[in-house]
């Protein structure tokens, strides 16, 4: 079944543990897009979320660092991060969903790595705490690698995305698809608080316009300049290649400087 | 010249609670436990965060690391740039 519902939504840590820094009336219009989200999500009627995040030393380390991971367990616990202020606790997973998501990409060329003992971080839990706040759907976590070099290209995210939506469309599930990250944002480095406005309406335009060929061409080095953090751009790359050129709406975008990230809501129909 | 061994030592303290108490409880003794050199060791036992963020240690370890030492967003970031 082709998926039932797709967004891409930013996930920095912010928006939970340091609620209340960016002005009110801001923290107010950016909730009141995750809300629009979470009512169009649950219409939708999906019986699991697969959410695309990214790696952020939470589940590897450079002992081994996979391009790609799709987690396969019965269950997730999360986050594990405590300051983040989202209770912790686990998460249903669906493990069927994942080895059939495995076995279409497998068979595409595709190699996932796999893992039964992801954790979910702020990269996973922050999207699910405004999605799916009572923990009731089973999720399926998927992980790119957006932190360490080298990265997989957006180029090679965007495949991913095409052969998840065809992965998607061979079984019988109802998915709601979720990518999380970005956009621009400097987490821990000099640059921090730094956000490039132009950048990410810039890239969100590209998407609204269905612009793969812009949208796929961005170097390390032109995501690097504007802050690690923007390399999570990924995620939204391979949303777009699930989304398979469904209609892209910006829900929200504003430089939220008490978040130091360019924060963005988008949904597809 | 061993960033890798220094990031190890980072992300054990900052993922696993066992080893974080060891090494907030003898930071010298711990930091044995890693192939470091002098000056990997004098930064990682003594906090020096510059020099850390310097030597390239990647910034989502090192921001955690340092929260768990208790620094604050701006006492880190003036750090990392030099005036702290």
């Amino acid at each position: 079944m082709p998926m039932v519902f797709a967004c891409s939504v930013s996930h920095t840590p912010g928006i939970r543990a340091w609620a209340d820094a960016p002005p009110t009336d801001q923290k107010e219009r950016f909730y009141a897009g995750y809300d629009f989200l979470r009512e169009r999500l649950w219409a939708a009627q999906p019986d699991t979320i697969l959410i695309i995040s990214s790696e952020h030393f939470a589940n590897f380390f450079l002992d081994c660092m996979p391009a790609f991971a799709i987690g396969q367990a019965e269950r997730y616990f999360g986050p594990i991060e405590p300051w983040v202020k989202i209770a912790q606790g686990y998460t249903h997973g669906d493990p069927e969903l994942s080895q059939r998501l495995l076995e279409t990409c497998y068979a595409a060329g595709l190699e996932l790595n796999y893992s039964s003992e992801l954790k979910l971080d702020h990269g996973i839990m922050i999207p699910l705490s405004f999605l799916d706040p009572g923990r009731e759907l089973p999720v399926v976590p998927l992980i790119i690698n957006c932190m360490t070099y080298p990265m997989p290209t957006q180029q090679r995210c965007y495949e991913l995305g095409r052969v998840l939506e065809k992965a998607l469309r061979s079984q019988e599930r109802r998915v709601a698809v979720v990518g999380a990250g970005g956009l621009s944002h400097a987490p821990g480095e000099r640059m921090h608080g730094n956000i490039d406005a132009e950048f990410d309406r810039t890239f969100l335009g590209q998407l609204e316009s269905g612009d793969v060929e812009a949208f796929t061409a961005y170097t390390d080095e032109a995501l690097e300049s504007r802050g690690l953090g923007t390399h999570e751009i990924r995620t939204w790359v391979a949303l777009a290649g699930v989304a398979n050129g469904a209609r892209a709406t910006t829900i929200f975008y504003e430089p939220v400087v008490g978040w130091a990230t360019g924060c963005a809501l988008l949904r597809y129909e | 010249m061993s960033l890798y061994q220094v990031q190890k030592l980072v992300q054990a303290v900052n993922r696993e609670a066992e080893s974080r108490t060891r090494f907030l409880e003898s930071r010298e003794s711990f930091a044995r436990e890693f192939e470091l050199t002098d000056a990997e060791r004098d930064a990682l036992v003594n906090m020096r965060i510059h020099v850390l963020y310097d030597m390239g240690v990647h910034p989502l370890l090192l921001r955690p690391f340092t929260i768990i030492h208790g620094v604050s967003e701006p006492d880190y970031l003036k750090a990392i740039r030099g005036r702290g």
